[in-house]
């Protein structure tokens, strides 16, 4: 194993890394990533941007072929249970003026099909599709809003719609790219709040850029920069710092910050206190 | 001639079964064009059917079968292009838009004798469709038609998130070949209709002025193909009473009415706006 990577012992691992490398256009954007995430962990990804975690997530999620190693979900190929995991990319991903409404584009996520010619259901959805709709609608806080347009929404709203939509199928693994950005403090603290909702048996893996307003939720960090580093106690260790943002000296202003980042990450994970602001429906543990 | 004697006429017939027929497409393909950002793409097939046009003729081979065959094949090879090189997805479709404008005209030369005919292609004449043609659009209408029910959920997945659908086990890059041979195919038959020149007005417009007022893609389709046949109808009657080109009156007409709905809205909303900060 290279010195920059780290392997975390976890009991069951449902996503299993194992010396994964990623060539994009003949540069390596991933090297020697071993990573191990059990059932029930709530991990952020995090590192600087182009030092790979988007490509991380969609390594795991099968959009992606390593171009060295192997990549196991669920013991599985990536891609074998595309009812077992969620997905949620950026809600700027997606267009606000698409003609659906909130109920539809929830819905679009019972979307499946593993072959072209495989069958297909029906244009109508059924009682039972919309009711489970209903219910991931529910769970995101966003019930209220079914028959709005995206564009008459705000920000963090649409990226609870977008968390509804990958929550439809009651995914065992929920992956998410960068739920906060560009989303103000109350929505993330809503987003937030679905996500510590979710059954103690959901694992989510979230690419995060603000480590500090997750801090309570995670149990565990992985450091991505080309290389990464895990840590199944959600602290961050100057090996992280060095390896996302390099080694700097006393006096430097990158030095001062990233001291900051360690001083403010809390000594111990707080669970959230089941207050739902949001209008989340927590599952019941 | 009174407006019952027009009707009676063959051509006219003709001419409002072709309007009907095209409006069903249109609806269908504008719909996905515009909410899949194809426009520029869905110029570049309907230039390079310039190529099946000048190969038809100089094959001597019926038009639009040639056509069909010939822009389905300049959409599989744009497809494949632009799914390899995304960031040069603007520069190869102007590559292929030209080269197929080109190839036609390069056919043309080497046909003998002169092409009459050959301005209808470019600028649309709906008012001398054969019956051949309208069974051909009848049964294009039947595929794409059936195709789009089929896919409905994955087209839906598909163009509002490509990434999720993938996720979801969608083969998107299935899906998007189906819709760009579905965009050649529409291109083809519209072409009768307005010309390849004026094809992407038919296939945007429409979608636009719709999409104000619904709140799904099948929805988005429907009202697609109404403004269409809206159009194509009050684009007639402009050819007929003012003796014009029938494919540039339906153009004009498609866009004087984008532009009264469009400024209606803009003016309707000031109002409103005016009356709330009075109140």
């Amino acid at each position: 194993m290279d010195s920059h990577s780290q392997k975390a012992i976890t009991p069951e691992p449902i996503i299993q890394l194992r010396n994964v490398a990623f060539d994009f256009e003949n540069t390596r954007a991933l090297s020697d990533i071993n990573i191990d995430i059990a059932r029930g962990e709530f991990i952020a990804v995090i590192g600087p941007n182009g030092g790979g975690k988007t490509t991380l997530m969609r390594l795991i999620l099968g959009l992606l072929t390593p171009t060295e190693g192997e990549v196991r979900i669920f013991g599985e190929r990536p891609g074998a249970n595309p009812d077992r995991i969620g997905y949620v990319p950026q809600h700027s991903n997606t267009s606000p003026g698409f003609p659906a409404s909130v109920e539809q584009v929830v819905l679009m996520g019972l979307a499946q099909g593993n072959s072209l010619l495989g069958k297909r259901r029906g244009i109508r959805y059924t009682r039972e599709e919309r009711a489970q709709a209903e219910h991931a609608m529910r769970r995101a806080g966003v019930s209220d809003l079914g028959k709005r347009r995206l564009n008459e929404l705000s920000g963090g709203q649409r990226q609870r719609v977008l968390i509804a939509r990958a929550l439809i199928t009651q995914p065992e693994l929920l992956i998410l790219d960068e739920p906060l950005s560009n989303i103000d403090p109350y929505g993330r603290q809503c987003i937030l709040e679905t996500l510590t909702g979710l059954d103690a048996q959901t694992t989510v893996v979230m690419v995060s850029h603000d480590l500090g307003i997750t801090a309570n939720a995670v149990t565990g960090i992985i450091a991505v920069n080309r290389y990464a580093l895990a840590s199944t106690d959600a602290q961050l260790t100057p090996a992280m710092l060095d390896l996302m943002y390099g080694i700097h000296e006393a006096g430097c202003p990158v030095h001062s910050l990233l001291q900051q980042m360690v001083e403010t990450m809390p000594s111990e994970n707080k669970p959230t206190d089941g207050k739902t602001a949001c209008g989340n429906s927590h599952d019941t543990h | 001639m009174t407006l019952t004697e027009l009707l009676q006429q063959n051509f006219m017939q003709h001419a409002l079964l072709a309007s009907l027929l095209v409006s069903v497409t249109c609806g269908v393909i504008g719909a996905l064009v515009v909410v899949n950002r194809l426009t520029f793409m869905a110029g570049g097939i309907a230039h390079t059917a310039y190529g099946g046009v000048g190969l038809a003729f100089f094959l001597g081979a019926p038009v639009l079968p040639t056509a069909g065959a010939f822009t389905a094949g300049a959409a599989m090879l744009l497809g494949t292009l632009t799914l390899k090189k995304r960031e040069r997805t603007d520069t190869l479709i102007g590559v292929i838009w030209a080269a197929g404008m080109a190839f036609g005209i390069i056919m043309i030369n080497l046909t003998p004798g002169y092409n009459v005919g050959l301005m209808s292609y470019l600028f649309g004449s709906i008012l001398t469709v054969p019956a051949s043609d309208l069974w051909l659009m009848l049964g294009i209408d039947v595929v794409i038609v059936s195709l789009t029910l089929y896919f409905y959920r994955d087209i839906l997945s598909f163009s509002f998130d490509p990434d999720f659908a993938r996720s979801r086990g969608i083969p998107v890059q299935w899906l998007y070949f189906m819709i760009l041979i579905m965009v050649a195919e529409a291109v083809v038959m519209m072409i009768q209709v307005v010309g390849l020149i004026l094809v992407i007005a038919l296939l945007t417009l429409p979608p636009y002025l719709a999409e104000r007022h619904t709140k799904s893609l099948a929805g988005l389709m429907v009202a697609s193909g109404i403004w269409s046949f809206v159009f194509c109808l009050g684009g007639l009657w402009v050819a007929y009473q003012f003796d014009l080109s029938s494919g540039a009156s339906i153009i004009a007409t498609a866009c004087t009415l984008y532009l009264a709905v469009a400024g209606g809205q803009k003016l309707w909303n000031l109002i409103s706006r005016q009356e709330k900060t009075a109140a």
